[in-house]
């Protein structure tokens, strides 16, 4: 490991103002960093501890809405009867992930920023965009069962490995910052970025910028939200494919007309991944078997497959009907 | 090196797990490993 710098900050403006000379990260519960700093993929040259800030909370907005502070743990947002109640796909998507013991220490503003899965930018030697701007990217013509086929580009073909993610697109969540410039709030379906020619760039922060909290604002469709996620093993594995979906449907399970929808795809993409057109061919129509197929059917369109991948574009499609199936019932 | 008769316990378990994949799925699979995508 390199040698680094260690401030400890006691609140979010002491954490941004320690972070302005660059080159900072921020650690939480350490699940990511401490992994990348010991393989010496990361040499931040300030690692600044904000587990003593007060970002914990998970509070009831009133309306339906719920606020979790940055800093609440996977296990605490999982568990936590506003989100099992009001927002079941993120309590889903939680508990799919990683290992009890990861979850207990792993926050949700961590899980924001994890970083790929992707073994050429992990072993650090391989050719990697994202590691090294400009030295290639391996992986292209590498092992890709595990790659991304949508939002991939020449540069990049790593899939964005978190679950909670997915889950927040389907439940339109607000993402809120604090940074050198001042409090912000930004959309999670603006919070990622495609890798395009900066792989290296993975979302919409400023350098120092700081994730506070995370709104899930009180929607229709929220209460009837699923996710479902295909892996190698039953547990502590990342998704081949996930799907989060939401419904809001106008009469009871398994029947109505499909007033809303959210599709969200995980473990086939280079960001968290939003099929609006596939949730287009839902809107207005019954909630049958086959409108789930019709939107399944296109949910992974524009999808480009490397050489060991073209699978997960139709498992994918599998299981998003699944979810919506699930969703439903 | 493993003497010969205790290997029959490295092929047994996978036959036998291919043919439970195969009761639950109606797909025979004749490599190994027995991969989801083989399953699709």
């Amino acid at each position: 490991m390199q040698p680094f710098q260690y401030v400890r900050a006691d609140s979010p403006d002491q954490a941004v103002a320690a972070a302005r000379g660059g080159d900072a990260g921020y650690i939480a519960g350490g699940t990511t960093l401490v992994d990348l700093m010991r393989l010496e993929v990361m040499r931040p040259r300030a690692v600044i501890d904000i587990t003593g800030l007060a970002l914990t909370a998970i509070e009831d907005l009133g309306g339906g809405a719920v606020q979790i502070g940055a800093l609440a743990t996977n296990t605490e947002v999982a568990y936590h009867p506003l989100i099992t109640g009001r927002f079941p796909a993120l309590s889903e998507a939680l508990l799919s992930g990683a290992s009890p013991q990861l979850r207990n220490m792993a926050t949700v503003g961590g899980n924001l920023l994890q970083r790929t899965r992707c073994p050429y930018f992990r072993d650090g030697v391989s050719p990697c965009h994202k590691r090294v701007p400009g030295s290639g990217c391996a992986a292209l013509d590498g092992y890709t069962r595990s790659h991304a086929v949508l939002g991939t580009s020449p540069r990049c073909i790593a899939t964005h490995p978190s679950d909670m993610c997915v889950a927040l697109v389907a439940l339109d969540a607000i993402i809120h910052t604090q940074g050198p410039q001042g409090d912000r709030a930004i959309p999670i379906a603006d919070f990622h970025t495609l890798p395009g020619d900066h792989p290296e760039i993975e979302t919409v922060l400023a350098p120092g910028e700081l994730v506070t909290r995370v709104e899930l604002p009180a929607t229709p469709f929220a209460a009837r939200s699923r996710y479902t996620k295909v892996r190698d093993r039953a547990s502590f594995s990342f998704a081949l494919a996930s799907a989060a979906i939401a419904l809001d449907l106008s009469g009871g399970p398994g029947g109505g007309t499909i007033r809303d929808a959210r599709i969200a795809i995980g473990g086939l993409a280079t960001k968290p991944w939003r099929a609006r057109d596939a949730e287009r061919v839902l809107i207005g129509q019954p909630a049958t078997l086959d409108v789930f197929r019709r939107a399944s059917a296109i949910a992974l369109d524009g999808a480009a497959p490397r050489t060991d991948n073209a699978f997960k574009i139709e498992l994918g499609r599998r299981t998003v009907l699944r979810a919506l199936q699930r969703g439903a019932s | 090196m493993i003497p010969g008769p205790p290997r029959t316990a490295v092929g047994t378990p996978i036959a036998a797990i291919a043919n439970a994949v195969y009761h639950a799925t109606g797909k025979r699979i004749r490599d190994l490993p027995i991969t989801l995508d083989k399953l699709l």
